[in-house]
C-alpha cells in the first residue's frame, strides 16, 4: 500500500507556537484521525498540506507529489470548519463557477447529491444552515474525482443529527478504494466509527501514531478507593477526590490492583483527556 | 448478508462481523460463490473503519471460507460444505469429551443437557 499522505520532518514556527519536526503518513484508502488539543498544530499541518502555508523546513507530500504542486488541486478535497463560497451564490452558481476548473466535473452527479442532501439549487449559500453548508461543500467534492479529503473540524458547531449525516457522507466518500481521509477534530467521538488510524499531536510534536484500536486497547480507565503506592507511578492523569481516584493505566500494569477496583475500556476521548492532564501536571 | 454488531460488546467489531458471516456460510444462507458485500461498503453500512472489515474478511479468507478476486470482490468458497463437515466432526469430538467428563463427575444425560443449554444461551446473548 502506498502512502497517500506523507509528512516528513515538518517544522514551522509562529510567535508563541512551533511545529517541531512532525512526521507521519497515511496509507492510501484509509481514514486517519488527527487529534490533539487546540493549538497543538493540527490546523497548521493541514494548512501546509492544503498548500495554504509553507513549512520552514521538512516536506509534505500528497499522492507522492509535493503539496505545493498546483496540479494537485484537482485531486484534493478540502473541508474546513466553514466552506468558502460567496454568500450570494446558489448551488447553481457554485457549479457554474467551480465546475469548469475540474475536468472530471460530473454535473448529473452534482444534481443527484443536491437532491439527496435536500439542498435547494436556487437558495443562496448564506441562507443555508451550517450543516447544509458543509453538505453542499461535500456535494461539490463528491461530484469530481478527488483522491484525498482533508478535514479540519468539519463537524464543529453542528447539532448531533447534522454531524451524523455529515459523517455518513464521509463514509460514502471512502467507498472507492483509492480514497484517503485526514480528519482533524477535537470531537473524538466522530472518529470512533470511521478512523483506521490515529495521529495524536501534542504541543507541536507527535505523541501517538498508529492503529486506532491499538490506542484504545493499550489503556483502560481505572477507578477505585485506594491506589496502592507501587501503582502510583503507572497512573496517568490521576485525579483524586474524597471518594476515591480515577486514572488511565496501561493494561500491562493493572494486574495486582485491589479487587474492588473498576476497570473500563478507554475511548479515544479518555486516552487523550488523561494523557493531556498528565502532561499538564508534569509541567506545573 | 445480515450483520448486526454491538459497539458495547467486549468482542471486537471485526470478530463479531467474522462470526456472523461465518454462521451464514456454514448454515448455507450464503451459498458457494455468492458474492459478499465489498469491504468498503460493509464498513460504510456498519459504520466501522475499513481496517475492521478488512481484518474480518482477511480472517475468513485465512480460514478457507471465502476467496477474493482482485478488483472484483470476495465470494463464498465452494468447499464451505467441507469446512462445515470439519466443524461437525469437531463438535462430535468435543461432545464426546464432555460426556466422558460428565460421566466421571456423576452427571446424567439431563444434567449434561442442562449445562449445554446454559452455555448455549450464554453464547447467544
Amino acid at each position: 500500500m502506498s502512502n497517500a499522505i506523507e509528512v516528513k520532518g515538518l517544522c514551522k514556527s509562529y510567535p508563541g507556537f512551533a511545529l517541531k519536526n512532525i512526521s507521519f503518513s497515511v496509507p492510501e484508502g484509509l481514514c486517519c484521525g488527527f487529534v490533539g488539543p487546540n493549538g497543538a498544530g493540527k490546523s497548521t499541518t493541514l494548512r501546509i498540506l492544503s498548500g495554504q502555508a509553507f513549512p520552514d523546513s521538512g516536506e509534505a507530500r500528497l499522492l507522492g507529489r509535493p503539496c505545493t504542486d498546483a496540479a494537485l488541486r484537482e485531486e484534493i478535497a478540502i473541508l474546513f470548519d466553514q466552506p468558502y463560497f460567496q454568500g450570494d451564490w446558489t448551488p447553481v452558481d457554485i457549479e457554474k463557477s467551480l465546475g469548469p476548473f475540474y475536468p472530471s466535473w460530473n454535473s448529473g452527479r452534482y444534481r443527484e447529491y443536491l437532491a439527496r442532501f435536500g439542498l435547494e439549487p436556487g437558495k443562496k449559500f448564506k441562507d443555508f444552515s451550517r450543516g447544509m453548508k458543509q453538505k453542499l461543500a461535500m456535494a461539490v467534492h463528491l461530484s469530481h474525482d478527488t483522491k484525498v479529503l482533508l478535514l479540519d473540524e468539519p463537524t464543529g458547531g453542528l447539532d448531533p443529527i447534522a454531524r451524523d449525516e455529515l459523517l455518513d457522507i464521509f463514509r460514502e466518500y471512502l467507498l472507492p478504494e483509492n480514497r484517503t481521509i485526514l480528519f482533524s477534530t477535537h470531537i473524538t467521538t466522530d472518529l470512533e466509527r470511521i478512523a483506521d488510524k490515529i495521529v495524536y499531536i501534542h504541543d507541536g510534536s507527535i505523541a501517538y501514531d498508529g492503529d486506532r484500536e491499538k490506542l484504545t486497547d493499550t489503556y483502560c480507565v481505572v477507578r477505585g478507593w485506594h491506589l496502592p503506592a507501587e501503582k502510583r507511578a503507572h497512573a496517568i492523569g490521576l485525579r483524586q477526590t474524597d471518594s476515591g481516584y480515577e486514572c488511565l493505566m496501561d493494561l500491562r500494569h493493572i494486574g495486582g490492583l485491589p479487587s474492588d477496583t473498576v476497570t473500563e475500556k478507554a475511548s479515544i476521548n479518555d486516552v487523550i483527556v488523561y494523557l493531556e492532564r498528565n502532561a499538564k501536571s508534569r509541567e506545573v | 448478508m445480515n450483520i448486526v454488531i454491538s459497539m458495547q460488546s467486549e468482542i471486537p467489531a471485526y470478530e463479531q462481523i467474522k462470526m456472523q458471516i461465518k454462521a451464514q456460510i456454514l448454515s448455507g444462507n450464503l451459498p458457494p460463490d455468492a458474492p459478499l458485500v465489498s469491504m468498503r461498503q460493509l464498513a460504510r453500512d456498519l459504520r466501522v473503519s475499513v481496517i475492521t472489515t478488512t481484518r474480518a474478511y482477511g480472517d475468513l479468507e485465512a480460514e478457507g471460507l471465502i476467496y477474493t478476486l482482485q478488483g472484483r470482490g470476495s465470494f463464498v468458497k465452494g468447499d464451505a460444505e467441507a469446512v462445515r463437515q470439519q466443524y461437525l466432526q469437531a463438535i462430535d469430538k468435543s461432545l464426546t469429551a464432555a460426556v466422558e467428563k460428565g460421566l466421571a463427575a456423576g452427571l446424567n444425560l439431563s444434567g449434561l443437557q442442562k449445562r449445554l443449554e446454559e452455555i448455549y444461551h450464554e453464547q447467544c446473548h
